[in-house]
């Protein structure tokens, strides 16, 4: 934490240095042109400020005010005797505490508290209020929590499905962390083996075929920043071994150099696979795990957080044209399980809003579910059946599916018994485990079939 | 500012320095006047010191000068 004291009196500076952790930055300034230079020139978290400056008898220190407020400084207003319009003064310049010198015990750590509070709601404000939009009480209390780990060095490390938003959240993280250096993110699935490495670490001028200048990495680009390894479970363990030592030390060695580098960076990662599996099964190492690991978020898939489907179009459709939902349509978007998450449904605005239509129906929302490129790479369940093997049962949703499955084969092959058997490669004990000669011959099934059918029992 | 406001400030910081004075001196134990470490914490004492006959002396003028 940076800290700036103004006060003209040296014991007075130093009595406020006295509380204050010894882990702060503190700058003193002895004069106003000397904190007015430091405010301006530099970044602070808390400004202390004496009213009376400079033996002066105006109070100069409120002008410090409107600067130190605009820069976002917390400031506090310290003042030698008991003047309300003063502090009035104070407050509707933006200063947010207003103390009586003396006591300064107690004065230091109840603004040290009260900043450390005003900086979490603002955060929590801020990622709550204008980047994630959430109506999910369990989203919304996670990411509560993750506000906490927000200003900290803490390692972050996002799961979930993909379209979900990690590195949009893991954006977020570095935004709120104000953390002066960039944001520089790797996809480790994009890049392989040397590329990999020399991405990461940098590389001399010829120490692989291509290499004809110096190049930083993005370790060293991420210097004060946040480094964001996309994809991490994806990277070869020759490279997790290079990474680990990196994060431990905070020091590397380019590729093709014994000049040791240093870059102070906070790691956040994300993927979408299940690292426990992959740890058990030797393809990532549990030490890298542990480093990375220091808090765990889950980015929840859009499926499980439906309240807010309608309030995420309306955001991302809030630009163009009014386009109106219709109730049923509504309900589509609800029970679609969204596979390719929040990216399949600004695909999906994206499409409603080039279309003509000003009203948007069912059988609209149908069209693109049943079209949606992400329904491809999922597996064969689908959110609707998932509900009702909730309500009815996985026992009675198989039994009816396969029911369904036998119907169907007999259906597409002139109902012939043998002949679906032998598709469905079951026995002819598990056909009519299953078959239902009453829905057969509901179904038209032609007699030459059902004859069959008879004959086999 | 009348005189009562004056004597009234007048009197909030001075013992508010008197205070400070006293914490700041009393930290100070006989080995520090062997080391330069606590050197600054007497140039301080000094300062309040001196800003305070300047101010005393202010003061006295300042309400003398209302009285009249």
């Amino acid at each position: 934490m940076k800290i700036l004291i103004v006060d003209d009196q040296k014991l007075a500076r130093m009595n406020i240095m006295k509380q204050l952790d010894e882990s702060f930055t503190i700058l003193e300034s002895p004069t106003f042109e000397d904190a007015q230079r430091k405010i301006t020139n530099h970044t602070f978290d808390i400004c202390y400020i004496d009213l009376r400056l400079d033996e002066s008898k105006e109070l100069k220190g409120l002008e410090l005010l409107p600067e130190a407020v605009k820069k976002g400084i917390y400031t506090v207003v310290m003042t030698s005797v008991e003047d309300e319009k003063a502090a009035e003064m104070a407050y509707e310049l933006g200063c947010q505490d207003v103390y009586i010198k003396g006591n300064e015990k107690e004065h230091i750590a109840d603004t040290i508290n009260r900043f450390l509070l005003s900086k979490e709601s603002f955060t929590e404000d801020h990622l709550l209020k204008d980047i994630i939009q959430t109506q999910n009480k369990k989203y919304k209390d996670d990411l509560k929590k993750l506000v906490r780990i927000i200003p900290t060095d803490i390692p972050v490390c996002l799961l979930g499905e993909s379209g979900t938003g990690k590195s949009y959240l893991a954006r977020a993280i570095h935004d709120l962390s104000k953390r002066k250096g960039k944001f520089v993110e790797i996809n480790c699935a994009t890049l392989s083996g040397d590329t990999l490495k020399s991405e990461l670490f940098g590389h001399t001028k010829g120490s692989f075929t291509g290499a004809v200048a110096d190049k930083a990495g993005k370790l060293l680009e991420a210097n004060n920043g946040t480094l964001f390894l996309d994809e991490i479970g994806s990277m070869s363990l020759e490279m997790q071994e290079g990474l680990l030592k990196a994060i431990e030390e905070k020091v590397f060695y380019p590729v093709g150099s014994n000049k040791m580098v240093k870059s102070d960076f906070r790691v956040v990662c994300a993927t979408l696979d299940d690292l426990e599996v992959l740890i058990k099964s030797g393809k990532f190492r549990f030490d890298l795990f542990q480093r990375i690991s220091g808090y765990t978020f889950v980015q929840p898939a859009l499926r499980n957080r439906k309240e807010d489907i309608q309030q995420i179009l309306k955001t991302k459709l809030s630009g163009s044209r009014k386009i109106i939902f219709k109730e049923d349509a509504k309900k589509i978007l609800e029970n679609y399980s969204w596979p390719g998450n929040i990216r399949e449904l600004f695909k999906f605005a994206e499409i409603i809003s080039l279309s003509n239509a000003g009203i948007i129906k069912a059988e609209d929302v149908e069209e693109f579910t049943k079209t949606s490129s992400f329904n491809e790479k999922k597996g064969i369940l689908y959110q609707d059946q998932y509900d009702l093997i909730k309500k009815v049962g996985l026992k009675e949703f198989l039994d009816t599916l396969t029911r369904e499955i036998m119907l169907k084969s007999l259906e597409e092959n002139e109902h012939k018994v043998r002949t679906a058997i032998r598709e469905l490669q079951i026995s002819s004990a598990t056909f009519y485990k299953y078959y239902d000669k009453d829905q057969a011959v509901r179904m038209n099934m032609p007699l030459k079939g059902q004859e069959y059918i008879n004959e086999l029992h | 500012m009348n005189s009562t406001e004056l004597m009234l400030k007048y009197k909030h910081d001075t013992l508010g320095q008197f205070r400070d004075l006293k914490d700041a001196i009393e930290s100070l134990d006989a080995a520090d006047f062997q080391g330069t470490d606590k050197i600054e914490v007497f140039e301080a004492v000094h300062e309040v010191l001196l800003k305070m006959v300047k101010t005393s002396g202010a003061t006295i003028e300042a309400v003398a000068g209302k009285r009249n």
